[in-house]
């Protein structure tokens, strides 16, 4: 998995590609806690190239979404691809994705 | 063209992703459909990451067998390991109906891999967890 990152002033956009597997997932968690102490307000996972995601990324998606949402920020899901909207769907987690 | 494949794996998660990388070349191969390589290739990563962070009670290297092959309309895949013994069709399926701020965190793996198959099997034999996915083409 690799991970592109875009800042535009308090929000970033993390662009993941490829397999969302248990490694990924730890380096997502890396990348949006480094970002969280940078004081970055937005954080949309873009998972437009992603070809899976599995449940440690979900768990990463899962926790900081809600983390984030007490603070009055907000970490979304924006652009998943067919196969991680399905898998958001058959966990019942499409709140997690932008609207 | 090749109709199975027989991989041994340590028990490191490093092992996983060259797991993955081979599915994808043998899928490729075979033409499979992009949601039938996708869905194996999670249930793969939720078991195999399972058994690997919980199968375990020493620190000593174990081997993990998978035997794939392509069998009428169907591809499964058996994964043998000599782990503690371990069920996942035993294990309960997370409750979906929850508020998401109330969800509990775990258990979503294995219900991950019971939608994305069509079928499991498990048996416990020689001291060895096998597991049968199951997939339609």
């Amino acid at each position: 998995m690799t991970i592109e990152k875009k800042i535009s002033g308090d929000s970033l956009e993390l662009m993941l590609s490829d397999r969302v597997d248990g490694p990924g997932a730890n380096d997502l968690e890396v990348a949006v806690l480094a970002a969280i102490k940078q004081g970055t307000k937005e954080i949309y996972v873009n998972l437009a190239q992603a070809t899976f995601l599995c449940s440690a990324g979900l768990r990463v998606l899962l926790q900081y979404h809600r983390q984030l949402k007490q603070k009055g920020c907000k970490l979304v899901v924006s652009r998943p691809s067919p196969e991680v909207l399905a898998a958001l769907e058959m966990t019942g987690f499409p709140e997690l994705i932008e609207r | 063209m090749q109709e199975q494949l027989e991989l041994t794996l340590p028990n490191q998660q490093c092992a996983v992703a060259r797991l993955q990388d081979q599915l994808e070349a043998f899928a490729r191969e075979r033409q499979l459909a992009p949601r039938v390589l996708h869905d194996l290739q999670l249930a793969l990563e939720e078991h195999l990451t399972n058994v690997i962070t919980h199968g375990y009670e020493d620190q000593l290297p174990h081997a993990i067998h998978i035997r794939l092959r392509l069998q009428g309309a169907e591809v499964q895949v058996e994964v043998e390991d000599d782990g503690r013994p371990f069920n996942p069709l035993e294990h309960p399926a997370p409750d979906l109906s929850l508020p998401l701020a109330d969800r509990p965190i775990g258990g979503l793996g294995i219900h991950m891999m019971r939608k994305a198959l069509d079928g499991m099997e498990y048996r416990r034999a020689a001291g060895k967890n096998h597991l049968l996915l199951i997939k339609r083409l």
